[in-house]
């Protein structure tokens, strides 16, 4: 059995939370929230702590924080979902810092500690025999870091096209179906709980270019950094754009495009045709990938949410319980 | 780089069996990929000639051998017509397209007989409002349209425009 320290019970936690309680394979001995936590040995009620926190807006008692029980509690593998913090991966970073240190195995949604310090962070779990894990840092419930590194193995990639932000995704395909201005499909995305209060890095392209600096670094032994991603946003897209590119029997849509051989990182709003495997309505996520002897695959599917990403980390969890016979 | 051209050839055939076949083999061996091929026989006066026209692509090198081996067949070729610019991209600006010069973006682009800026449609919702225009520029080939795309990514840089194009080099 796998006794499990869960960082962050927000949305991606309390999936997590879910996915877990009836699997007798899991055990969660400790849980945080930016506030507070809770250590348990003999596992922790899950439902319990959530009602604590409902009513409380703490799971736990303020002498536990992450940090201590990152350090101190005796776990296997940590499990790091709090939100991003793309400038400096903080406070993710330093708690995966020091799991890893202590030889424990880190599973993470965070997309900040694995885009900033992908490199090091790899090195410093080979230096202490753990490992580290992230498949629910790009598109969510799609398994899109595990399909290339196993089931595309060796396999040359020529090119990788996304769409990587369901936010955008929704508001450029309400713009296309409805001939909505921006504004207008931006404020329905906010109502609709699919756009943030502050939406900017979603619709400036920097949601995205982190994933694919993500997918470039991980899966592509590449070294870039988000500077590297030339980046368009799709604030100023014109209900008038989408009309013209219907004409030719085109869409916009935006696009993280990666060319390896070139160096080439890019997002932005794009042509395609309207029949191409990326267009698509909603908030779903798509990588198509083009390889040398499969062509293109393309990958779809729930790119957020709660249990669609916990979907992600049960899988890397399963995948260091089988490696290292948890 | 060796130059494809597009051309439609207007052949007339006499109205017996075999003849459309006579024509294609000249077409076929001067490695032309055939595009289509219309004809159409005059009802009216049967026995007369029939008039064929068959759209070809192939290397600018390979076309006066091949009028010669129709003519060798006693083929009439009555009309061709050369198509140069075979490269063709469609870009999306958008942005104060008209008060920012639209003449001098054109002109910057074309480049008589090699590329040009074939289609032009604006749209502007209200004054003052940023404007949005389909553009689509054909090139005689890939490397010239990559020129042709550099000046356009020069000339938006300049002029804040936002070009959104089409996902290249798909399989």
């Amino acid at each position: 059995m796998m006794k499990i320290a869960l960082i962050g019970i927000g949305s991606v936690g309390r999936g997590v939370g879910e996915v877990l309680k009836n699997d007798k394979r899991f055990k969660i001995v400790a849980a945080a929230d930016s506030k507070s936590g809770l250590v348990n040995p003999d596992g922790i009620d899950f439902d319990a702590i959530m009602a604590a926190k409902k009513k409380t807006g703490r799971c736990g008692t303020t002498d536990w924080t992450a940090f201590r029980i990152a350090a101190e509690v005796d776990y296997d593998t940590l499990v790091e979902v709090t939100p991003t913090n793309a400038e400096t991966g903080e406070p993710a970073l330093s708690t995966i810092k020091i799991a890893l240190s202590r030889g424990k195995h880190v599973v993470t949604s965070n997309k900040g500690p694995i885009s900033l310090a992908y490199r090091d962070l790899k090195a410093l779990a080979k230096e202490n025999n753990a490992d580290i894990r992230f498949e629910g840092t790009v598109a969510g419930a799609v398994p899109i870091i595990n399909g290339m590194k196993n089931g595309l193995a060796g396999n040359p990639v020529k090119a990788l096209f996304g769409v990587l932000n369901g936010t955008c995704n929704y508001i450029l395909s309400r713009m296309e179906e409805e001939g909505l201005t921006y504004q207008q499909a931006l404020a329905e995305a906010r109502d609709l709980g699919y756009a943030e209060a502050d939406p900017t890095y979603d619709v400036n392209g920097t949601d995205a270019a982190i994933k694919l600096v993500i997918l470039a670094n991980s899966v592509l032994g590449m070294n870039v950094t988000l500077k590297d991603v030339q980046r368009t946003g799709i604030d100023r897209i014109t209900p008038e754009a989408i009309k013209m590119a219907h004409t030719t029997g085109h869409t916009i849509r935006l696009i993280a495009s990666l060319y390896p051989d070139k160096r080439d990182l890019e997002v932005s709003p794009r042509l395609l045709p309207e029949d191409d495997p990326l267009v698509f309505s909603e908030t779903l996520n798509a990588i198509t990938v083009e390889t040398e002897y499969a062509g293109a695959i393309t990958f779809i599917g729930a790119g957020a949410g709660s249990v669609e990403t916990a979907s992600a980390i049960l899988s890397d969890l399963v995948f260091i319980l089988k490696k290292y016979a948890l | 780089m060796q130059k494809y051209i597009r051309t439609t050839l207007k052949l007339e055939l006499q109205d017996k069996p075999g003849q459309l076949l006579t024509a294609i083999k000249p077409i076929s061996e001067s490695g032309a990929n055939i595009i289509t091929i219309s004809h159409q026989r005059d009802e009216e006066n049967p026995g007369s000639d029939l008039i064929v026209d068959i759209v070809i692509s192939l290397q600018e090198s390979a076309l006066p051998k091949l009028l010669d081996s129709l003519k060798a067949q006693n083929i009439d070729v009555t009309r061709i017509g050369i198509e140069r610019l075979m490269c063709m991209k469609t870009f999306i600006l958008i942005g104060h397209i008209l008060h920012t010069d639209l003449t001098d973006t054109v002109n910057r682009i074309d480049k008589k007989d090699i590329t040009e800026v074939t289609e032009l449609h604006i749209i502007m919702p209200k004054l003052d409002e940023p404007s949005t225009a389909k553009l689509t520029i054909k090139a005689v080939n890939e490397a010239e349209m990559d020129h042709a795309i550099e000046k356009l990514e020069k000339i938006a840089a300049e002029k804040h425009l936002m070009i959104i194009d089409e996902i290249g080099g798909r399989l």
